[in-house]
């Protein structure tokens, strides 16, 4: 029976979420030598990702992505982390600024399967819809 | 008597003999003259009275044909009237209904054309619309990209954050 990536994510965070780190080195060299027994190691990233995904679920963290215009300083960084808490109501937000002159101004907000966009192009985009109705 | 002939000196045996010449000679011209000119006469006159009878009756017939002649042509000439009457009022049937035919017709014409118009005039003002919008949007990227720096960028995400909590 062959095992998908999602099911190897979940085996390993059951058997690392409640060990401290030398018991933590140990399972995950075990988890890989039963990759390469099963000859699933070129699964190895797809399972870090599914893991990472379990992980931060698990521990009230999300990943987000911000998309800004001009680079962001640390007081918008950190209005930005308390906003995206509130709305998605995890414990720790994980940003990942990217700079995107192409939306002018505002913000483009990822998280989860959820799109918030707060740029001056979505503005226009509107405005021009309105004008042509 | 006697003195009457004597005056007058008639003579008895002349007289007798005349009488009797009169009588051969009125026998001979009855018999061979008047008589047959009596039945000539009679037969012409029944003859004349046939034609006057027959010519009555030609007459009357040629009335009766007359007659009847005016009434035939009397009477072709009511059909011919019923037939112009009727022939008028089919003929008139039939403008009036081409005529609200091709009002029909003009007026799905004009329908359409109408139609037509409205679309090429809605089409005209999208195009026009969107020409507009492009202008405007194209304008307002140059100007935004231009006067929005980073202070506004941060005052502009400090305002959409704001405005979402609420």
């Amino acid at each position: 029976m062959k095992i998908t990536c999602k099911q190897y994510a979940e085996s390993l965070y059951q058997t690392v979420h409640d060990k401290n780190d030398s018991r933590i080195k140990d399972a995950i060299k075990n988890f890989f030598q039963i990759l390469v027994q099963n000859n699933d190691l070129a699964k190895a990233d797809e399972i870090i990702n599914e893991f990472v995904k379990i992980w931060n679920k698990e521990n009230g963290i999300i990943e987000a992505g911000v998309e800004s215009a001009k680079a962001l300083d640390d007081n918008i960084v950190k209005l930005l982390n308390n906003y995206i808490a509130e709305l998605s109501g995890a414990k720790t937000v994980i940003l990942n600024q990217t700079v995107n002159k192409y939306i002018l101004g505002g913000v483009i907000i990822k998280y989860g399967d959820k799109i918030l966009d707060g740029s001056l192009r979505a503005r226009l985009g509107e405005l021009k819809s309105r004008m042509i109705q | 008597m006697e003195n009457l002939i004597e005056t007058f000196h008639i003579d008895i045996k002349l007289l007798i003999a005349q009488v009797i010449n009169f009588a051969i000679v009125f026998s001979v011209l009855y018999f061979f003259a008047l008589k047959p000119l009596i039945k000539v006469m009679g037969d012409r006159t029944k003859k004349i009275e046939k034609s006057i009878k027959d010519a009555r009756k030609i007459e009357e017939k040629l009335s009766q044909t007359d007659e009847e002649y005016l009434k035939a042509i009397s009477r072709a000439k009511k059909e011919a009237n019923i037939i112009m009457e009727k022939a008028s009022v089919a003929a008139e049937e039939k403008g009036k209904q081409q005529i609200a035919k091709a009002k029909e017709e003009i007026g799905r014409i004009i329908n359409h054309e109408k139609e037509q118009m409205q679309i090429e005039k809605a089409k005209t003002l999208k195009e026009i619309k969107k020409e507009v919008a492009d202008l405007v949007v194209a304008s307002l990227e140059k100007i935004l990209e231009e006067k929005v720096d980073s202070k506004k960028d941060g005052e502009l995400i400090r305002k959409i954050v704001k405005s979402t909590k609420q």
